[in-house]
């Protein structure tokens, strides 16, 4: 196995209310991970997890074998970028926004150099916005503002990538934009580790799916593995299909 | 869209100095700068002079740092809290000193440090009241600016409650409600001058963090910042800012509400030097309003806090009105 995330017995969530249970998954280098679960069942709590967001109760984290959890928040934040679900859209321009991802490598006392800019200016022409540098965040639609958003973790040029539901709130051709992105991303050797609702979009994007269900997770292998162990009907309380290559779900009916 | 900022920067400093010169050479006493000048480098005590020194010199220190600090603070307030209403003269911040303040005053401690120092005190509790009630609870923006008004309206009942039962010892009592600087003495001012000075200097130092901190608590943490250390730090230099400039100028409002948002309403979501520009135009600001209130009714003068109020009222309801549309 390329080496990747490790993410050993972790422990964590809220106020004094457990939500993540003795977690152990592992995302490789260069492929793109989907997790998976019903609501509350952690998805979101595990990625904030890795990103140094929330402090685990227990448990460890290890990129490349190396612990993310034992380096200081700026090293992590040089190793791990995050997109989170929702965002304070701020009246922010969008090239000040990117330019922040470059924030774990500046000093005190905070002064971005030219090669920073420079690279954000090549981030934003990669994703395709280098027009939209002087727009407000504010003005741009949903799947621009996720195109910005990419563009400042590629500009933090982070070996790993998190997404927090990318796609909530985009319409279907952009979800699908979003999602080759991803893709594109973990073809560029990076581990990319998606939290999708869709769980068709998830069978279809990802090289593994792990799926999680009231802080647990259930289950930990390739789509095609996962479908035909049957636990995502299970878990989603559905019956899922395959024809030709093409994955759909129906309801299922009670007592079925 | 940087060099635009620093444009407005620069034109903040012109527009500075213009209101400095203005407020130390006009008044009920009008001063010819050539005379005063001699008469400062022959050392002659004329009644120019004296009014220059003792009066329009201190006046115009205390104007400039008031509205300097108390713009700076509500900048920085309004990015931690996320909230563009959250100004120090409305979450409690300012009330806080200033109850804490009348304490100082009914207790005998009335030294320029005491005075300082307890109205950093009063506003650092208020803002820590705030910042912890909406972690705590998860307040919405309403529930936060709830919070801060009725804390606002309590420091103002306790303040109201001791001038009452010790008019002897709070008898500067009356000016220092709606802010003004008719009371002020360089030996009073200079102790919070340094604590503005400082606070300035280490906020301006770290406007970078500010900006990714007000971008939301999971990206900041994501971009590996400390958030609960660093909205610490801009509370504390906020209450000192705050508590400084309401330690001599009294419980003067608007200045942290208007300018911060005039400021982001002009340079549009380019945030360099958004807090050295707001501190400029603040200490502009409140200079230009202190000017206007010796020299509108003169010879008799208004608290510069109403005037603030009369100028500020209707530009924020301006920019109220045209952010709608």
């Amino acid at each position: 196995m390329k080496e990747g995330i490790l993410v050993k017995g972790i422990n964590a969530g809220y106020d004094k209310k457990n939500v993540l249970n003795n977690i152990c998954i592992t995302a490789e280098m260069g492929k793109v991970t989907a997790v998976v679960g019903p609501n509350g069942s952690g998805k979101s709590t595990l990625l904030k997890v890795i990103s140094r967001i929330i402090t685990p109760r227990g448990g460890d984290v290890c990129l490349n074998g190396e612990s993310i959890l034992s380096l200081s928040r700026r090293e992590s934040a040089k190793r791990v970028s995050y997109l989170p679900q929702s965002r304070n859209t701020s009246d922010i321009k969008v090239s000040s926004l990117v330019l922040h991802g470059r924030f774990p490598y500046i000093g005190y006392p905070r002064r971005y150099s030219g090669q920073d800019y420079r690279k954000v200016d090549e981030a934003m022409k990669k994703m395709g916005i280098e027009d939209k540098k002087d727009s407000l965040l504010s003005s741009l639609s949903g799947g621009e503002r996720q195109k910005v958003y990419i563009a400042m973790c590629l500009v933090q040029e982070t070996d790993v990538i998190l997404f927090d539901e990318p796609t909530t709130f985009l319409d279907i051709s952009r979800q699908f934009k979003v999602l080759d992105e991803a893709k594109a991303l973990a073809k560029e050797g990076k581990c990319v580790i998606v939290v999708l609702h869709d769980i068709i979009q998830a069978l279809e994007t990802a090289d593994k799916i792990i799926v999680m269900k009231e802080g647990r997770v259930v289950s930990e292998d390739t789509p095609d593995n996962i479908f035909y162990s049957r636990v995502l009907d299970d878990v989603f309380s559905i019956t899922l299909e395959k024809e030709n290559g093409r994955y759909f779900y129906l309801r299922k009916k009670d007592g079925s | 869209m940087r060099r635009n900022n620093s444009f407005i920067l620069l034109l903040g400093f012109v527009v500075l100095i213009s209101s400095l010169l203005l407020s130390l050479l006009s008044g009920a006493v009008g001063i010819r700068p050539s005379t005063l000048i001699l008469s400062l480098i022959n050392g002659e005590k004329t009644t120019e002079t004296n009014i220059f020194v003792y009066s329009r010199l201190p006046r115009t220190l205390a104007s400039i740092s008031s509205g300097f600090a108390l713009a700076l603070s509500g900048a920085m307030l309004q990015s931690v809290l996320g909230n563009r209403l959250a100004a120090p003269g409305i979450i409690g911040v300012n009330s806080g000193a200033g109850l804490m303040v009348v304490i100082a005053f009914v207790s005998g401690a009335v030294s320029p440090w005491t005075i300082s120092v307890s109205a950093f005190v009063g506003a650092l509790v208020s803002s820590l009241f705030v910042v912890v009630l909406s972690r705590k609870i998860r307040a919405g923006r309403s529930t936060l600016l709830l919070a801060g008004v009725s804390l606002n309206y309590i420091f103002g009942a306790l303040s109201d409650v001791l001038c009452t039962l010790y008019p002897k010892e709070t008898a500067m009592s009356g000016d220092f409600k709606v802010g003004g600087f008719s009371s002020v003495s360089m030996p009073r001012l200079l102790p919070a001058v340094l604590l503005i000075v400082l606070a300035s200097f280490i906020a301006f130092s770290l406007s970078k963090d500010l900006e990714v901190l007000s971008l939301g608590d999971d990206e900041a943490s994501s971009l590996g910042m400390n958030t609960k250390r660093m909205r610490l730090i801009f509370i504390v230099l906020s209450s000192i800012l705050a508590g400084a400039a309401v330690s001599f100028s009294g419980l003067m409002g608007f200045v942290g509400l208007l300018i911060p948002n005039g400021v982001r309403w002009i340079i549009k979501g380019d945030n360099s030097y958004y807090l050295p520009i707001s501190a400029v135009f603040g200490a502009a600001f409140v200079t230009i309003c202190d000017t206007l209130s010796r020299l509108v009714f003169s010879p008799f003068e208004v608290p510069v806090g109403v005037i603030l109020a009369l100028i500020g009222g209707p530009v924020f309801l301006y920019m109220v009105i045209r952010g709608k549309r």
